[in-house]
């Protein structure tokens, strides 16, 4: 188990993490947040990039900063801008991060060309990494992570840059993966762990304003997710009161989806909420403002 | 289901071996057994590590082969002009040995100071051996490299140039160690232009040691014994500018992230 006991990060005066305290089992955890919640600071926490300014963070008990190397043995981490070295080639760079991770030779190579597979890229072993897309470069970066069988994985923002089907088919890869090891991936994606993530964390000015499944988050707003027809007037109106979630034109006005305690307009119905009007709901101002 | 026996489908041949009934082999359960075999001898692989040893030797694969490169071109051009300059009574030797001692250096500055360049720390830094082996293996690894040159070039022209050889040790050792405490100096200093105020520095430093031993002629009015004793300090100060560039090597990754 992973225990984030009352971790914060402070930067000069400002809080980036607020005494977080967490504790992860097996199993995929989605974290979410605007830009600049402080989700990477969080995640550079528990890689031991970044040490706490407050609390501590023990995996099985042990201190991860006292753990050292045996904690870095079980650690799989893809950062958010990853660093290459231009000159080498795919396969190259995989072993010289399989030697890092201290994998014996014959073991790297058969991990690196079955990873190589694994995330597509096995036509381009030999090519160099600086010639690669930002999709190509992104699946070399998850190859690189799960390249000593984790047992925490660690992915910050692992989908930018990959396109639809890549998005699909490292989904499905994560949940393969999920079964034996603690996954925590950062986002502000919503469907990318929607579908994946056992439990979702919503991360806003440093702290965890709330956790739990999608059915418990969206149960959150029962009764506060209207879709009501109005006309361009009443449209303006409602932007700037309530926040919409999603605005469409239709025949005969404007469908608008927003969220509110109280019923917003007399033909405004009730309708289910999803995990998008969760993130909205808390990142209203944020998500405009992106 | 009744089991067949031994002899419907395998006989012994002439030599000993058993050899199988093709008729009975089926490829998809050959397939699986071979698959089952492979699974089984990766998953023995992985609970073996490397050893520190094995990790140290295993980054000269990675060390890029333009740093090999250029070392054995500087190693080769010292040995052409000195040879050259034997046949003018060794006058110049010093000067030559000085440029190719801090060339060497410098030119092993971007491979020492790759990390930070790709901003490939935070991955490094996550792994088993983390930034500070990875460092130290890279220190390691390009200091003996030098250093198994460097005997084979002070044996060679100590006998060309009739000179004494610990003469020649201290020519290259002195414009050597001193371009490395200018470079180290200012990299420890871990500023985000450290490598290029790195080499430029030691670019300045190589043209100040040119002029001293050719000009000022310092090897001559400086007596051997006192070189020796500089020379000994200086490895004490690189022992320990290395060791604070080692300990900080995690906390290059937290100065980065703080910039950004």
């Amino acid at each position: 188990m992973l225990e984030i006991d009352g971790v914060s990060k402070k930067f000069g005066d400002f809080y980036a993490v607020e005494h977080v305290h967490l504790q992860l089992e097996k199993g995929v955890y989605g974290l979410l947040g605007a830009n600049g919640a402080g989700k990477t600071t969080l995640m550079r926490m528990i890689c031991t990039l970044l040490n706490p300014t407050e609390g501590e963070i023990r995996y099985e008990g042990a201190p991860v900063l006292k753990a050292g190397e045996g904690y870095r043995k079980v650690l799989g981490y893809l950062p958010q801008d990853f660093g290459y070295y231009p000159q080498f080639s795919a396969e190259e760079y995989l072993l010289y991060i399989a030697a890092l991770k201290g994998m014996k030779g014959n073991y790297a190579k058969a991990r690196t060309r079955e990873l190589l597979q694994l995330v597509s890229l096995e036509k381009a072993g030999k090519k160099k990494v600086k010639n690669f897309s930002g999709g190509m470069k992104r699946r070399l970066g998850i190859a690189q992570a799960v390249l000593n069988d984790p047992e925490i994985l660690v992915l910050d923002e692992p989908t930018a840059g990959l396109d639809p089907k890549e998005r699909i088919r490292f989904r499905n890869l994560i949940s393969e993966m999920a079964e034996e090891r603690i996954v925590l991936l950062s986002t502000h994606i919503v469907s990318d762990v929607e579908n994946i993530a056992n439990k979702i964390l919503i991360m806003k000015n440093g702290k965890i304003q709330t956790a739990g499944g999608v059915e418990r988050l969206t149960g959150e707003l029962e009764g506060m997710v209207w879709k009501c027809l109005m006309t361009h007037e009443e449209a303006a109106y409602a932007e700037e009161h309530y926040t919409v979630c999603n605005r469409k034109k239709e025949e005969g006005g404007i469908m608008l989806t927003l969220i509110s305690k109280e019923k917003p307009a007399v033909n405004a119905k009730v309708v289910m909420p999803s995990l998008e009007d969760v993130y909205m709901y808390y990142f209203g101002e944020e998500a405009e403002e992106e | 289901m009744k089991r067949r026996k031994g002899a419907d489908w395998a006989k012994k041949s002439k030599t000993g071996y058993i050899v199988m009934d093709e008729s009975v082999l089926k490829p998809e359960r050959l397939e699986e057994t071979v698959a089952l075999s492979k699974r089984i001898l990766m998953e023995r692989e992985k609970e073996k590590e490397a050893g520190m040893l094995e990790f140290i030797f295993g980054q000269m694969r990675f060390i890029s082969k333009g740093t090999w490169a250029v070392k054995a071109v500087v190693f080769l051009g010292m040995f052409l002009a000195l040879y050259g300059i034997r046949l003018e009574e060794g006058k110049g030797a010093d000067q030559v040995i000085a440029v190719a001692a801090s060339l060497l250096v410098l030119t092993a500055m971007p491979e020492i100071w790759k990390n930070i360049r790709y901003q490939a720390m935070d991955v490094e830094s996550c792994t088993r051996f983390g930034l500070k082996k990875a460092y130290l293996a890279r220190f390691l690894l390009l200091g003996m490299a030098d250093l198994c040159m460097a005997t084979v070039f002070v044996l060679c022209t100590s006998r060309w140039l009739s000179s004494p050889f610990y003469q020649i040790a201290v020519w290259l050792l002195v414009p050597y160690n001193s371009m490395l405490i200018v470079c180290l100096s200012i990299m420890v200093l871990r500023k985000r232009t450290s490598e290029s105020m790195a080499e430029a520095g030691g670019a300045l430093w190589m043209a100040a040691v040119f002029w001293l031993t050719g000009y000022l002629h310092i090897y001559e009015k400086v007596q051997l014994f006192m070189w020796g004793i500089l020379l000994a300090f200086s490895y004490v100060y690189l022992g320990f500018v290395i060791g604070k560039i080692v300990k900080n090597a995690n906390g290059l990754s937290e100065v980065e992230y703080v910039r950004n």
